[in-house]
């Protein structure tokens, strides 16, 4: 299969956006404000915490708030959000204990900051991402469904080998339909 | 409700000239609208894409077209294997909703994306 025909390509991937399980947007929303919307986003590689990120941001727009997107990809970039903005901060794990304590300072006159990390703990928690084989045969199914029979004998080994992580057992899969 | 759309041929020579028609009409005239000609890539992995010529019309009537003339560089040629597709279009995007059409074309010295799929894996 070319990869421009490709369902699982990563075009489609970046289209498919969080869903959350176990609550509501609603819900969700409702804990972001009663945790001042300071909070961690919490979960392994690969189970959608960017996703989410990127998400609440529009429906922050619509709150009245502005949004301030900091990825940390070679340390700690200088953080400028006024007091109606909300910094949502991609790779906490990333930060020693001072560069999270120079975060904080930057950010404490702003209207919040929500934070993606693998560990809970420097925040509340405002929801721990979670995966399970349930959750990759639903994206199969809704990215690629004429070949979701094909592919469902190997979405238990595939969740199992990428321990989980949906990005990574996504791939795999692309490669079996690539092969077609 | 808006309506847009392009008319162009499909398929060309590097270094040959996309001549086409872009058409649209909005319920509210947008602030600009941007033809541009790009090249991007699809398939598994990060994503790469060049706008290689953009014509802008700024404060555009809610409805209208655009005879456009736009040249093609010598390269990249458009082809896909099972990794990575490089598919170049032509697209109208309004600002600032964002609402966009694409027309996908093909470039090579054949007219035809060149297909690496068929061939046998290393």
């Amino acid at each position: 299969m070319k990869a421009r025909d490709n369902p699982l390509c990563t075009d489609r991937q970046l289209a498919f956006r969080y869903r959350p399980l176990d609550c509501t947007w609603d819900d969700l929303m409702r804990r972001l404000h009663n945790l001042r919307y300071r909070c961690l986003v919490v979960g392994p590689e690969g189970s959608g915490k960017t996703t989410l990120l990127e998400d609440l941001a529009p429906r922050l727009h619509a709150l009245g708030f502005a949004t301030t997107f900091v990825r940390i990809d070679d340390g700690l970039p200088r953080v400028s959000a006024g007091p109606s903005a909300i910094v949502l901060l991609d790779g906490a794990e990333q930060l020693d204990r001072t560069s999270w304590n120079a975060l904080c300072e930057q950010t404490r006159q702003s209207a919040g900051l929500v934070a993606t990390s693998h560990t809970a703990g420097r925040l509340p928690t405002l929801i721990e991402c979670r995966t399970s084989v349930p959750l990759l045969r639903r994206i199969v199914a809704d990215l690629a469904p004429q070949h979701a029979a094909l592919l469902e004998p190997l979405l238990a080994d595939v969740y199992a080998r990428r321990n989980g992580n949906i990005r990574l057992a996504l791939g795999d899969l692309y490669d079996v339909l690539a092969g077609l | 409700m808006s309506d847009l759309s392009i008319e162009c041929a499909s398929r060309f020579l590097p270094g040959r000239t996309v001549d086409g028609v872009a058409r649209w009409r909005f319920d509210r005239a947008p602030r600009r609208l941007d033809l541009n000609l790009l090249w991007f890539t699809r398939g598994k992995g990060t994503r790469d894409s060049q706008v290689v010529d953009t014509l802008a019309i700024d404060a555009p009537p809610a409805a209208g077209q655009l005879d456009f003339s736009l040249p093609l560089p010598d390269a990249p040629y458009s082809f896909s294997g099972r990794l990575i597709s490089l598919i170049w279009a032509v697209e109208l995007v309004a600002e600032p909703s964002g609402e966009h059409c694409r027309v996908e074309i093909a470039m090579s010295p054949t007219g035809a994306e060149i297909d690496l799929a068929g061939k046998a894996m290393p």
